[in-house]
């Protein structure tokens, strides 16, 4: 099933930039003064755009040298292979989106708990009213917000980029402008993001509290943690896990607007810039990975579900 | 009734709060119950017996409280003991059988887990000794070991509350409350598990406390009766004197509500009306409005719960009366 998913992925990924109309290697020339034609005809050939074959034999060539991990060469970072650029825009997304997305979900949903269990304090209402308020903020504009009074204004944080170019790729003061770089745009994420967690599992939990296994662990005498943990949030948190794991799919492309407006070396920027330059090969590997990446991250919660669910667990036998 | 009171209730008021204020449930209830003794509480849905069975065991949640009223059991009130105090008692002291067989097993947990998690937390044993309790709990209710491995939703009705039952029994409590625990199950079925109760209560010598709705189910089985009618308790009785010779017109209407399981055939009645608004309950007599046999006083005085003799207790002036005359 997940093996035939990724075939349809495949085919669509290599289809639909092949409908959109344009000529890659005009748009390329077009940013280059006084080119020859015959240097056009070159460059087309260099890209492979030359070819008279079918496209069907084209669609068995792209199958065959993906499966084998042949991504092309970058139009736009002509000659840098497309294998190449993504390994060097990938980790910064992963880095960033990836953890700012686990790192949301634990604390939001940390923070659901105690405003369901302790829903009659202050705190857990003020909670309620303050990620509401705050899931509502669409997120590149809070980024917006942010760059414009810590980097422009205060000139606390770098206004944009992943790292400082003066320090050494490595070293102690690189590592520590990593962060500085991430810091903004990992705020916006989890701040923007948190609240649907946090309101999810609260909701979710309340919903629990009410169920009858719960009077039933009360009247046990169980103690207060164990109740909270194993019959409240463990039965509360399986509606979120399967958002958790489709959140963590889009980790890889959902970034698109943020790294904008951080200018983060991520994937989504780079998508973006791709779709400028008709960098075809750079948007189906793209595409590749974040619809390869989608289902990776459905399987593992399906995994998930089956490891906490054992009603799921009978089904799939 | 034994003269060793292991519970007794005293003019217990609890309900819940509302916006239009405070509704009492349960308006005044006091019984003792006996060492070893079997109570039936019976009546229609909303006169309060859940809430009695919920106050007794501190389970009440939200918006619902005691008011006043005490709650001695074994000479010390739950009533006003403080939440790790009464913690401890739970399960141990008095444990509680639910309603809901359906619902009322966690469906993350296996049976294992839900039966000594009880155990580890009110006593310092091994985990191969909860294990091996959990077994013996499950043989009493004539379910395989090899369930403890189960989870929920791979048992029956009549399993899971059969579990729930074991689960009750683990800890070996004194009192063990059952609110409908047999409503939710097909009538083949309560009757297995009403009769498991009965073997297990003369095996392991706890007290009951029977509620449910279904005055036919209770006759056979339990020592004492009460009937309950918008919060109060309208008669009490010896069992099958009782069922034999009802003398609150309520209890003869609840009677010729249901079929018997044995006996013979009779056309079926009902009571007409409906239960009064606890927030405003009607003057005199509760039942008055409703009541066949209502007189003009009924619905200006307000009946006093009086003792006709022979442990028998009834909240309605024409009590005792219908017994010489010998009705039904």
């Amino acid at each position: 099933m997940l093996l035939f998913t990724l075939f349809v992925a495949l085919s669509l990924n290599f289809f639909l930039p092949r409908l959109m109309p344009g000529d890659p290697a005009r748009a390329l020339l077009a940013k280059m003064d006084a080119i020859q034609p015959e240097q056009l005809e070159s460059i087309r050939a260099a890209f492979g755009l030359d070819t008279k074959d079918p496209l069907a034999l084209q669609y068995w060539h792209y199958l065959a040298n993906t499966f084998s991990g042949n991504l092309g060469v970058s139009f736009s970072r002509f000659p840098m292979p497309v294998a190449q650029v993504m390994r060097i825009a990938v980790p910064w997304t992963l880095g960033l989106m990836g953890l700012c997305t686990i790192i949301s979900f634990i604390l939001g949903t940390l923070i659901g708990v105690f405003a369901a269990w302790r829903r009659e304090t202050k705190l857990a209402s003020f909670s309620v009213g303050f990620f509401s308020f705050v899931r509502s903020f669409p997120y590149f504009w809070l980024g917006l917000v942010f760059v414009y009074f810590f980097s422009f204004r205060l000139r606390v944080f770098p206004i944009g980029g992943a790292y400082s170019v003066d320090a050494t790729r490595g070293s102690g003061s690189w590592w520590l402008s990593v962060l500085r770089h991430g810091a903004l745009p990992a705020l916006t994420i989890c701040v923007t993001s948190m609240g649907a967690w946090m309101l999810t599992m609260r909701n979710n939990m309340i919903n629990v509290l009410a169920e009858d296994y719960i009077t039933v662990a009360l009247a046990k005498g169980l103690p207060l943690r164990r109740i909270k943990s194993l019959y409240a949030a463990k039965n509360a948190i399986l509606p979120s896990v399967t958002g958790f794991a489709m959140s963590l799919g889009f980790v890889v492309g959902g970034g698109l607007v943020t790294e904008m407006v951080f200018s983060y070396p991520g994937v989504g920027y780079m998508l973006f810039q791709a779709v400028n330059a008709k960098d075809y090969p750079l948007m189906q590997a793209i595409f590749l990975f974040i619809a390869t990446a989608v289902l990776i991250a459905n399987f593992l919660a399906d995994i998930a579900i089956m490891f906490l669910d054992p009603r799921v667990r009978d089904g799939a036998k | 009734m034994s003269d060793q009171a292991m519970l007794e209730v005293e003019g217990l008021v609890a309900g819940y709060g509302t916006k239009k204020g405070f509704v009492r449930a349960v308006d005044g209830v006091s019984f003792r119950l006996g060492k070893g003794r079997f109570l039936g509480i019976a009546g229609e849905s909303g006169c309060g017996k859940s809430t009695l069975a919920y106050a007794i065991m501190r389970l009440l949640r939200d918006n619902a409280r005691i008011e006043s009223g005490r709650i001695l059991f074994k000479g010390e009130d739950l009533a006003t003991l403080e939440p790790e105090a009464m913690n401890g008692r739970r399960w141990t002291d008095m444990a509680m059988v639910f309603q809901s067989a359906m619902s009322a097993l966690n469906p993350v947990l296996s049976v294992g887990e839900q039966l000594t998690d009880a155990v580890h937390a009110h006593r310092k044993v091994s985990r191969p000794e909860a294990v091996d309790l959990a077994v013996e709990m499950l043989r009493l209710v004539d379910i395989n070991a090899d369930r403890l491995k189960s989870y929920p939703h791979q048992l029956s009705g009549g399993m899971k509350q059969r579990v729930m039952i074991a689960m009750a029994l683990i800890l070996k409590p004194d009192l063990l409350i059952m609110d409908e625990p047999t409503t939710a199950l097909d009538v083949v079925v309560q009757r297995s598990i009403i009769e498991k109760i009965d073997d297990l209560r003369k095996e392991l010598g706890f007290s009951v406390i029977f509620i449910t709705h279904d005055l036919s189910l209770l006759v056979e089985i339990s020592d004492e009766l009460a009937i309950m009618y918008a919060g109060r308790i309208c008669e009490y009785g010896r069992s099958r004197e009782l069922f034999d010779c009802p003398e609150h017109p309520y209890t003869e209407g609840l009677m010729n509500s249901f079929p018997t399981l044995s006996g013979p055939i009779v056309r079926m009645g009902g009571i007409d009306g409906h239960a009064p608004d606890l927030l405003s309950p009607p003057p005199g007599c509760r039942f008055a409005p409703r009541c066949p046999r209502a007189e003009a006083d009924c619905s200006r005085v307000e009946p006093e719960l009086r003792d006709l003799g022979d442990g028998r207790l009834c909240a309605c002036p024409l009590g005792g009366r219908a017994r010489r005359g010998g009705t039904r």
